[in-house]
């Protein structure tokens, strides 16, 4: 497992949030967060601006992208 | 299909998506009718009517709408020999396919184990129905669902919709490809035919700013926002 200091934790952060870590870098994050506290708040907020930004009404997909999808979907399942 | 599996195994057709968008939507346009031995072509009728059943299946199941709206059309798609144009109402079909589909969705979404894995676990939604599944990446003992809503409640839609917006596109862009329609960094960088460093550097770098059109609340965490965040 690669272990993280503070400014790496906090550059990586964000692609930890967005699941583009391999698992190696993953862990050492998953490591270093209970044992510091100021990148726990900085994850918690990011965390909670991630969250914010999914759940937003900016989050409307396409409908043409749904209808894509679904017709994708209904061939894989033919 | 759970729902919950549907929304992982969307990831695989992500990609494909992008690139047969175009095509599809010419394929859809195109035909409005069967012609030869198709009794029917769905596709065909459904593409008027898309808007509308959208819209439907957000009033029959608000929270899980677009998911709904999904599954009908491709039901829609996958029973399309079950309709018959001459005898039948496409609207009526499709609004009962939605009403009956939704009602599978709900059930599912009951049924839905509480998953163990370390970064998806479930607690009680802010207002309070049970069964909501948030996909979490920090590990359960750094979680405080308290705090988290207290901070929630602090940007509230129109505001993280206005940061959002006040975004360079250059940032927008891939924040809501990555984001809102779910393409890994990669398939980013194939699409917008950009180095996978470039979309991990404008995703952090757009990020970077809401954090600072959000300053206040990273005060709220105890955040020195005069700390400069690398």
């Amino acid at each position: 497992m690669t272990a993280f200091d503070c400014d790496q934790v906090l550059t990586k952060v964000y692609d930890y949030l967005h699941g583009e870590l391999a698992e190696d870098e993953r862990s050492g994050i998953e490591q270093h967060l209970p044992e510091c506290s100021d990148c726990s708040k900085e994850y918690a907020l990011e965390s909670t601006i991630t969250t914010k930004i999914r759940a937003s009404s900016w989050n409307q997909v396409a409908t043409e992208i749904l209808v894509e999808r679904a017709f994708m979907q209904a061939e894989k399942e033919e | 299909m759970s729902i919950t599996s549907k929304l992982t195994n969307r990831k695989q057709y992500r990609l494909n998506t992008a690139k047969t968008l175009t095509r599809a939507k010419g394929s859809v346009d195109s035909k409005p009718m069967a012609e030869t031995n198709e009794p029917v072509n769905m596709r065909a009728l459904l593409a008027p009517e898309v808007d509308w059943l959208r819209a439907e299946c957000r009033k029959i199941n608000p929270k899980h709408g677009d998911d709904l709206f999904q599954d009908v059309v491709m039901r829609a798609i996958k029973y399309q020999n079950s309709f018959n144009p001459d005898q039948q109402n496409l609207q009526g079909w499709l609004y009962t396919i939605a009403k009956n589909q939704s009602k599978t969705i709900e059930a599912k979404i009951k049924k839905e184990a509480f998953r163990t894995q370390d970064n998806v676990f479930k607690f009680n939604s802010e207002d309070g129905d049970e069964g909501d599944v948030f996909e979490h990446s920090l590990p359960e003992h750094l979680w405080s669902s308290s705090a988290e809503e207290i901070y929630a409640a602090k940007i509230d839609d129109d505001r993280i919709t206005a940061a959002l917006e006040s975004l360079d596109d250059q940032f927008k862009e891939v924040i809501r490809l990555n984001m809102i329609e779910g393409y890994s960094y990669a398939e980013i960088s194939e699409m917008l035919n950009i180095p996978t460093n470039t979309v991990g550097s404008r995703i952090s770098r757009g990020r970077e700013k809401l954090r600072e059109l959000l300053g206040d609340v990273a005060e709220d965490y105890g955040i020195n926002t005069d700390k400069k965040k690398k």
